[in-house]
């Protein structure tokens, strides 16, 4: 091999460049680079999946069944504003600024969010931390969380147990998650464990995401829409076994006798109007669960 | 590019590559470790199933219904005489609040969407048990008439399942007030088998939902029409137990911190998937339950299945 000063500088050069693009590579598994969202509209929709837990049980289908959501409410023409998953996904974008969380920038500002991960009844997993306060880490723990005071409506938590009703030793649902309504209208999960799968038609597909067949029934023109709080129920129906129980809990205006799992998809229905302060008398909660 | 001494150069371009590449192999690697079984030790408190040591494989296949007879179901069965829309391999019919789905796999889906959603009871409204499962019985057997269960299915009404007679509900309260509990609907639920092997999974499934004074509110029935064509050979209980460990216990419990596992029952069923497909398949999985015990002595239940075929 003929080797001159000349051949060494351009084999430098090239593992330099090699280097340095590898080198920037890095960055998107270890650190934050997102783009902001679109505040200016009521059809905003953002989620978060986890399939890759370093010490919790990894899943399978998390992203499909959360990226079905997105895109077909993408498709429907609301605007996509974040999809972060496994370390890009932060249980700080679902925290109170109180205990050092940014969910007025992530979770709360969009109307519909989904996440999709290990749960259980405190609370719902994050691979990574990125705790604000270093307290109840890798966790979203339901007394660090208050949604809907800058924009969320409608929230998927689709995790085992996080909607249990009275687990041993915590507060009931109610008295658990019903603190965190500062203007979200439903949140909906499950009350026991569930299966990590996608709608499949056939044990080797094809296979439909739960999601997407949740904005099928929230958006479908014949027979005609249905409720959201109704298009989870029926979602989970078509999806889980029957030794699976889903539910939800949502606020309730008894002044007008209205719950707000009633609340169609913007465009498709009636909408409540948000209420900032649940806990006052006029208001209170309903939870409901079903075989699925 | 750098005008640096040539051999210094290719000195630091040769380490600074490998500092990169094996920063990326590490994350990778750590990214994705599936492997790793633990050391968790499996007790077995359930009577392990005698199995054969073939099973059949199950294919569903289209029924050829014809406009007219599933027209004279919905009207005989569900009081629904409206014509039906063909669409995604069912007959669908709507009437109101009222949606029936006839697959032509043989699925059916009916529910009063209103009264599903709306109806809410208090426990002296609800009838006595037996009523109920007569009623249900009562409904079925009808079906049964208009030929749409095939003979080599059975449905059984499992007196011993826990959920023979199940409520969804519904309980309205506020933080830390009263609570109000009200009942939705109640469903009996019924079991199907194939030469005596429950048919389980998300289209496993035969309900019959009560409303306000025993109306029939909403209905799954999952009669698929199966055929046998071919016999497989089955893995037996303790090696699904085995596969059990490989594929982990889909619970949110950290590997590492699981220190026993208890099985409290080992099912072999037929995994029947979600009806609306032209045609599919319906395979033997065993559905196993239990409980992990971790580290600090605590206990989560998990529910996983595996593949009962190699």
């Amino acid at each position: 091999m003929n080797l001159n000063w000349n051949t060494i500088n351009k084999v430098a050069d090239a593992l330099l460049v090699i280097s340095l693009i590898l080198l920037l590579s890095i960055p998107s598994h270890t650190t934050i680079v997102r783009a902001g969202q679109d505040d200016s509209n009521d059809k905003e929709v953002g989620v978060e999946w986890l399939e890759i837990y370093y010490d919790l049980s990894n899943l399978t289908w998390t992203q499909e069944e959360a990226e079905g959501f997105y895109n077909a409410l993408g498709d429907k023409g609301w605007t996509k504003s974040f999809n972060w998953g496994n370390d890009l996904a932060w249980e700080s974008d679902f925290e109170d600024p109180s205990v050092g969380g940014s969910d007025y920038v992530w979770i709360d500002s969009v109307d519909f969010a989904w996440f999709a991960g290990h749960g259980a009844p405190w609370g719902f997993y994050f691979s990574r931390d990125h705790d604000g306060d270093h307290f109840l880490i890798k966790l979203v723990h339901y007394t660090e969380v208050k949604w809907g005071d800058k924009d969320l409506e409608w929230i998927v938590i689709s995790g085992c147990e996080v909607l249990q009703w009275k687990p041993e030793g915590l507060p009931d649902a109610i008295n658990r998650w019903g603190p965190a309504f500062k203007g979200l209208h439903v949140m909906m999960g499950f009350d026991t464990v569930r299966y990590d799968r996608l709608i499949c038609l056939h044990p080797w597909g094809p296979c439909v995401s739960p999601g997407e067949r949740m904005v099928t029934y929230m958006t479908r023109s014949w027979p005609g829409p249905v409720p959201i709080g109704y298009a989870w129920r029926l979602t989970t129906g078509d999806w889980q076994p029957d030794d699976v129980y889903a539910a939800l809990l949502a606020v309730v205006d008894n002044y007008n006798g209205y719950f707000y799992d009633n609340d169609y998809l913007p465009g498709y229905g009636y909408v409540g109007p948000d209420i900032d302060d649940p806990m006052q008398p006029e208001y209170g909660f309903v939870y409901r669960r079903w075989q699925c | 590019m750098l005008r640096l001494n040539p051999v210094l150069k290719l000195l630091i371009s040769i380490g600074l590559f490998t500092v990169v590449v094996m920063s990326l192999v590490l994350i990778i690697s750590v990214n994705r470790s599936p492997g790793d079984y633990g050391a968790e030790v499996v007790v077995v408190e359930a009577e392990l199933p005698r199995v054969p040591g073939e099973i059949d494989v199950l294919e569903v296949q289209s029924m050829n219904l014809s406009r007219d007879q599933v027209k004279l179901i919905a009207n005989s069965v569900f009081n629904i005489s409206v014509d039906p829309i063909y669409e995604n391999n069912s007959w669908v019919f709507v009437s109101g609040w009222k949606e029936l789905r006839i697959y032509t796999t043989g699925n059916i889906r009916f529910y009063d969407h209103e009264k599903m959603q709306k109806t809410f009871l208090r426990r002296e409204e609800i009838m006595p048990i037996d009523k109920y499962i007569q009623l249900a019985r009562d409904f079925v057997e009808k079906l049964k008439l208009y030929g749409l269960i095939p003979w080599k299915i059975s449905i059984e009404l499992n007196k011993s399942r826990e959920d023979v007679l199940a409520y969804d509900e519904t309980i309205i309260g506020t933080i830390n007030g009263s609570r109000t509990y009200y009942i939705n609907n109640v469903h009996v639920n019924f079991d199907l088998y194939y030469d005596g092997v429950r048919i389980w999974g998300s289209g496993g499934k035969v309900r019959v939902y009560f409303g306000r004074d025993g109306e029939i509110i909403g209905f799954i029935g999952d009669f698929w029409n199966i055929k046998s064509t071919r016999k497989v050979q089955l893995i037996k209980p303790d090696e699904a137990i085995q596969k059990l460990r490989e594929v982990g216990y889909g619970s949110s419990m950290p590997r590492s911190m699981i220190s026993r596992v208890v099985i409290k029952s080992v099912e072999l069923v037929y995994y029947a998937p979600t009806p609306g497909a032209e045609s599919t398949v319906i395979i033997p999985v065993y559905h196993i339950r239990g409980f992990l015990i971790g580290k600090n002595n605590e206990e989560v239940e998990f529910v996983q299945w595996v593949p009962a075929v190699y």
